[in-house]
């Protein structure tokens, strides 16, 4: 951090500047003209407003560069490199002869990122990189605002460290809920914002001081860094733009945050520097108190959830291929939604955190980690523990997790913890360390707690607290070491009681050779918990397993009145797994929707020793075209027509899991994307259901999906069928863009069309084999063109 | 507006009682979305004359021609019912699609309750509410109003380049005010882009929207 901003956050109190759009538009901007383009049109408001802040008292400006990204400058003649420099130098100059620091200002780029909308993290990056490289040499610091997507400000953060050494104060706005409306938590925001770097972390723009208090409290529970709040003048005046609170009762609820130990006071939206002035004399009267001592806490966190480790909590094992064919099938087939389904299984059975390790010798590790990461945060807010040994994996995942990860793992090993620290610290992560080194697993509990010493005293030399570091005192196989067993569990008992550290444990492995393991498992698992396991990594699904974790929670006092316990074993007795009566048929199970029932019918056949493809189409396909045909009939609706075909689903997932490869039923591959520019993807992704359920292989390139991509995909899986969809009328184009890309490769394939906008004339004259008016349409061309 | 009841609509049962599986799975989507979304909207209030470069082409300028001022209003959801829906396609399409149609049935049903907050708060008499896209009124315009309205900072509404407002269930429109009585414009089939190949028309019917 430069001298200047070091030694402004060495005094108790820093003060900075206030609402600057509203004040040009009091000096004749209107409304929806671009705030950064005054900065050559109105050079001398900007300054004078710049001004009227010093001289209020700010310590602190904010260049006029808010907006100043390339996104939010497409449609005005101005480059960003233009846009931050000229108001950097107006900034500049207005500071001249003062003791004023001058801020590069960095706000939102109007865009949310994936998964919710479609900007990617990279391009963020990249449009946040352009930005500091415009501004870092006439800037004294970079100040990052408004933010309501963690994710973002991420992105936003990590291009000022990576490509600048100016300190940086970051600020998301929060709504009433206490949370931002990207549903970002407070405590989640401190802990991600704390570990990537930040200098000084806090709250602006969109409500009142007095709103603020709770948020502000909770970010303090979780940061050691200086607080700062910037709070708008309360709501503006639909008709006149009129903010609601005076500058006393501004200033007069700002009082309670000198109590509260915030370090950086300012303005946002409407405070004018009549505000500024006042605060100044305000904390004259005010010395803000020494921040309390905050209780020495682990979390970890995605951007809207924060996990304590204050009891036990469970880490799901299941995002592994080890020893799991179909898991190993789906990483070879890119098949990201098997992954998906394993995260939503554990988190409905009780999982706190997510193990994630997608290791197979013949894929990409880190493009895939990559991708399943990403995936994830779009589905699920449980933090994920990125399991990899490779040092490029890591680092690829961490960069890319938007929130506070476990790192699995490190060890004792000197070389191994050099290598992968430095990743844990640049991204805030927790890391797991295992008990062991060069020279293996130490034998007794003592050298076990040796090593977690080395580990805990090797991350503090990074700045790695010992909070951050969950000890795993290795499980071995009791059927081959049974004295080993109370080794482990008095290192676990050390490690916990007399280093002050979190354990953690995989738990399964203690079984291995024995029968009924759960037994075995469930048994070690409490002793585990009772002599000190704070992170136990076991399968969820099993409920023996995350059960004697709520029953330990129970047990010692963390969950209140069993209240936890309660909401998920009460109604146990009534949800028994349906027994298909004698009457239910797999047929009337699929046309009814029946997916369990359809599964196990289907697995009871199986066994029985009928062949899969005779029940494929001997009963699958009949009673699903009779599905399709009461649907064209209007006589069932879509959602019907869908809850049969989730019914086949669940008897191919039968099939598949008796046979040894389940490409074996596959009818052929159609390639399915919704074409560039749309993200409308309901109904392509509902025609991929129906399709798989008539046995057909789906290679789903997704939304948005740019033309090229959809003829290299077509070209390389060498299909016959290719499904595009668009859902409006202005990405027409680049489904006619796409067909033509796929008839000049030369690549023989049928086209089918479909959505909303299309019509059979469209769909003609855009040189598309086929229109599909539903899903039902493009079942009856796949068959007509694969059989 | 009966949420679950205009979904089913969506859903194509046209009076129709749903089955008892769509039943279930309306009702539990209906609590699992309102427990989760936020809607939440903003709006300006201007003279006409001061809103011309949000006001592009033939049909809103017709729709607002007795109006003299305009009420430009965002409403949106929140992007926790984009990730409910996201969640469902993975496991269960037939939810996802029932959770689609509530969520727009809901957005909907927000915009009529603000419409009401509206007219009680500014008076007068107000046409129908416009939308891009609407006749030959542009989507490009989206940004325009975004910004406008600030909608990005007071309710979290952004645009993508291709001009889809995220989060996906989300609405901006303008409403015209007149001090005295005006027609309140087109609404329903005459202003729609798909009434050439609208499966209730052809029925003989409308969506009644």
């Amino acid at each position: 951090m430069n001298d200047k901003v070091k030694k402004l956050l060495e005094r108790n109190h820093v003060i900075l500047d206030g609402g600057f759009g509203t004040e040009l538009q009091k000096r004749g901007m209107k409304p929806g003209e671009t705030s950064e383009i005054m900065n050559f049109v109105r050079p001398d408001d900007v300054e004078a407003i710049h001004r009227s802040y010093i001289d209020a008292g700010a310590d602190i400006i904010n260049a006029n560069t808010f907006g100043a990204n390339r996104l939010k400058l497409a449609k005005t003649q101005y480059t960003t490199a233009q846009v931050v420099r000229e108001a950097l130098m107006i900034a500049r100059k207005a500071a001249e002869g003062t003791d004023a620091l001058v801020a590069l200002d960095v706000g939102p780029t109007g865009q949310l990122l994936e998964p919710a909308g479609t900007l990617s993290f990279e391009d963020a990056y990249d449009i946040f990189r352009e930005i500091i490289e415009a501004g870092k040499d006439l800037a004294d610091l970079v100040m990052i605002e408004t933010m309501t997507d963690l994710y973002e400000i991420k992105a936003a953060l990590l291009a000022v460290k990576e490509n600048s050494d100016l300190p940086v104060f970051t600020f998301m706005s929060f709504e009433k809920n206490g949370r931002t409306f990207t549903g970002c938590l407070p405590s989640s925001a401190a802990l991600t914002l704390t570990g990537h770097g930040a200098d000084a972390i806090g709250v602006n723009c969109s409500l009142a001081p007095d709103e603020l208090y709770g948020i502000v409290g909770e970010m303090a529970q979780y940061t050691d860094l200086p607080i700062m709040v910037k709070a708008n003048a309360g709501l503006p005046d639909p008709a006149t733009g009129a903010y609601s609170i005076s500058s006393a009762k501004y200033v007069y609820d700002c009082i309670k945050y000198t109590k509260m130990g915030v370090k950086g006071y300012g303005g946002c939206c409407g405070t004018t520097p009549e505000y500024i002035r006042d605060l100044k004399k305000m904390l004259a009267l005010n010395t803000p108190v020494p921040r309390a001592a905050r209780p020495e806490l682990s979390s970890v966190c995605s951007y809207s959830r924060t996990v304590d480790i204050t009891c036990p909590k469970i880490i799901g094992e299941r995002i592994n291929p080890t020893g799991k064919k179909l898991f190993k099938e789906a990483l070879r087939n890119n098949d990201i939604n098997y992954i998906l389904n394993q995260a939503l299984e554990q988190i409905s059975a009780g999982a706190d955190i997510l193990d994630v390790n997608v290791g197979l010798p013949e894929i990409d590790e880190k493009e895939m980690m990559v991708r399943v990461v990403k995936a994830l945060q779009g589905i699920t807010d449980l933090p994920l523990q990125i399991d990899s040994t490779k040092p490029d994996v890591i680092e690829a995942a961490l960069r890319v997790y938007n929130g506070k990860a476990i790192v699995n793992s490190v060890n004792g090993e000197n070389a191994v913890m050099e290598r992968i620290l430095p990743i844990v610290k640049k991204y805030g992560a927790a890391v797991v360390g295992l008990t062991l080194d060069e020279n293996g697993i130490p034998p007794k509990a003592e050298q076990r707690v040796g090593i977690a010493e080395r580990i805990a005293a090797k991350a503090a030399e990074y700045g790695i607290p010992k909070s951050d570091i969950f000890i795993d005192c290795l499980t071995l196989t009791v059927s081959t070491e049974q004295k080993a067993v109370y080794e482990t569990l008095n290192a676990v008992r050390e490690v916990k009681h007399r280093l002050g550290m979190h354990t953690v444990l995989g738990v399964s492995n203690i079984s291995f050779g024995l029968p009924t393991r759960e037994l075995i498992n469930s048994t070690f698992l409490s002793m585990a918990l009772e002599c000190g396991l704070d992170l136990p990594i076991i399968n969820p699904n099993i409920t023996a397993m995350s059960g004697a974790v709520f029953a330990y929670r129970v047990l010692a006092a963390h969950d209140e009145n069993a209240a936890a316990f309660i909401e998920r074993f009460g109604g146990e007795a009534a949800k028994k797994p349906a027994v298909p009566k004698a009457e239910v048929t797999l047929s009337y199970a699929i046309e009814k929707g029946l997916d369990k029932e359809a599964k196990q019918l289907t697995a009871q056949r199986l066994d029985a020793g009928e062949d899969a493809m005779d029940i494929v189409n001997g009963e699958l396909i009949p009673a699903l075209d009779r599905a399709g045909d009461d649907f064209g009939k209007n006589r069932i609706f879509l959602p019907q027509l869908i809850l049969s075909a989730n019914a086949a689903q669940a008897c191919f997932s039968a099939i598949k899991e008796k046979m040894s490869g389940a490409n074996r039923i596959s009818k052929g591959k159609i390639v399915l994307a919704t074409v560039k520019g749309d993200i409308h993807d309901i109904g392509k992704n509902i025609v991929k259901t129906l399709l798989e359920n008539y046995g057909y292989t789906v290679i789903d390139l997704g939304k948005d999906v740019p033309e090229q991509k959809v003829v290299e995909a077509a070209i390389e899986h060498d299909v016959k069928l290719v499904g595009l969809s668009a859902l409006m009328t202005t990405t027409l184009g680049a489904m006619e863009q796409t067909i033509r890309l796929l008839r000049e490769s030369g690549h023989e394939c049928k086209v089918v069309v479909g959505g909303a906008v299309l019509t059979q004339e469209y769909a003609d004259a855009i040189g598309a084999d086929c229109y599909a008016k539903d899903a039902k349409d493009t079942v009856d061309f796949a068959k007509k063109i694969l059989g | 507006m009966d949420v679950k009841k205009e979904a089913l609509r969506y859903l194509g049962y046209r009076g129709k009682e749903p089955d008892e599986a769509t039943a279930e799975l309306v009702g539990r989507g209906y609590d699992e979305l309102s427990a989760v979304s936020h809607p939440r909207d903003c709006y300006r209030i201007v003279d006409k004359s001061a809103a011309g470069n949000l006001l592009i082409g033939r049909d809103v300028a017709a729709h607002l021609a007795e109006s003299s001022r305009v009420i430009f209003f965002a409403a949106t959801l929140g992007s926790e019912a984009d990730k409910l829906i996201r969640t469902a396609e993975i496991r269960n399409m037939a939810y996802a699609l029932v959770l689609d149609a509530l969520a727009s049935a809901m957005t909907e049903a927000h915009c009529d309750a603000l419409e009401t907050r509206l007219h009680g708060e500014v008076g007068g008499f107000f046409t129908w509410r416009y939308s891009p896209g609407y006749g030959d009124y542009p989507i490009d315009v989206q940004p325009e109003i975004i910004r406008f309205l600030n909608a990005d900072k007071l309710i979290g509404l952004t645009v993508t380049e291709s001009n889809i407002l995220i989060p996906r269930k989300s609405v901006t429109a303008v409403i015209g005010v007149s001090d005295s009585e005006q027609s309140r414009g087109v609404r329903g089939c005459a202003a729609c882009g798909m009434r050439e190949k609208c499966t209730y028309r052809q029925e003989g019917t409308t969506c009644g929207s």
